[in-house]
């Protein structure tokens, strides 16, 4: 049998692998933003707009 | 005292009350801050009178924020900025295409439209009400305005009357549409990028006024990770 505990730190992992799930995705989703800001300016700057 | 909320607020004050009167005060200053609120979002909403609906907006915040500090149970301050942010989000975008899809030979159309074009993205100034269908011209702008007017949009109103409502239901369609509106604008700016030459040559503003405009409609996704983190205990079935 499990030990209270033991239960509490599963759901504790759980929740921190989530978190760190949502922070990675923040960081891909601005990391494309930036990448598409950035390839706009340099079209900008070639194009002369 | 001359109003529904200040009595609500005011007998809060007073002293110890039953459970029924409390639970009676508090959906009494909630509904009384949503009235000014919901005007404030819908006049934002049609961008045009947008600087009037602030204020309105405003005040009831505040009456929500005055309700919470004398005791009675509203809705949390969070939700409530989150909710309307996606409405209001909701709202502008509809309004905004809805006029360029159906109504782009408006006199408000013509004159709004192509300024903006002008100035930030030449998608509303290149071969402007030129095409089959009027309005936009640039490339793939149509599809996308189909999407967000009839399934994106009005799928985040819905979703945030729901959640403004603190329901279950209205929680998990807020994280269905904050992961759609995310999809949206992935695949919007993708489109900005590849036809740059159309959109940003010759504006008076190229790229960067494009995106200060544009990032408080794209953000709204931030919301994203309180959504997934917060206790959905409080959202009622």
């Amino acid at each position: 049998m499990r030990k209270p505990q033991e239960g509490t730190r599963l759901v504790n992992e759980q929740d921190r692998a989530k978190r760190r799930a949502l922070l990675v995705l923040q960081l891909v989703i601005y990391g494309y933003l930036a990448l598409m800001i950035v390839i706009q300016l340099r079209l900008w700057l070639q194009r002369g707009w | 005292m001359s109003t529904k909320h200040e009595l609500a607020t005011a007998a809060a004050d007073a002293g110890p009350i039953g459970y029924d009167d409390h639970v009676e005060q508090s959906r009494q200053a909630q509904r009384h801050a949503d009235k000014w609120m919901i005007s404030g979002t819908i006049l934002m909403g049609t961008a045009i009178l947008g600087i009037f609906g602030l204020p309105l907006f405003l005040r009831g915040l505040f009456l929500q924020r005055k309700a919470q500090r004398a005791g009675l149970s509203v809705r949390p301050i969070i939700v409530t900025l989150i909710g309307y942010m996606v409405m209001l989000d909701g709202a502008l975008n509809t309004f905004g295409w809805a006029v360029d899809l159906f109504a782009s030979h408006t006199y408000v159309s013509r004159i709004f439209m192509p300024t903006w074009g002008n100035m930030f993205d030449g998608g509303y100034f290149w071969h402007y009400n030129e095409l089959a269908v009027g309005g936009a011209g640039a490339p793939g702008e149509k599809a996308w305005e189909v999407l967000g007017i009839f399934i994106v949009f009005p799928m985040r109103i819905a979703a945030c009357i729901g959640f403004l409502q603190m329901k279950r239901w209205g929680h998990q369609w807020m994280v269905v549409t904050c992961w759609t509106g995310l999809l949206m604008w992935m695949g919007y700016v993708a489109n900005m990028t590849v036809y740059a030459d159309i959109r940003f040559a010759s504006v008076v503003f190229p790229v960067v006024g494009w995106w200060v405009y544009n990032i408080f409609y794209i953000t709204p996704f931030l919301s994203t990770p309180y959504l997934h983190t917060d206790n959905r205990e409080i959202f009622s079935d």
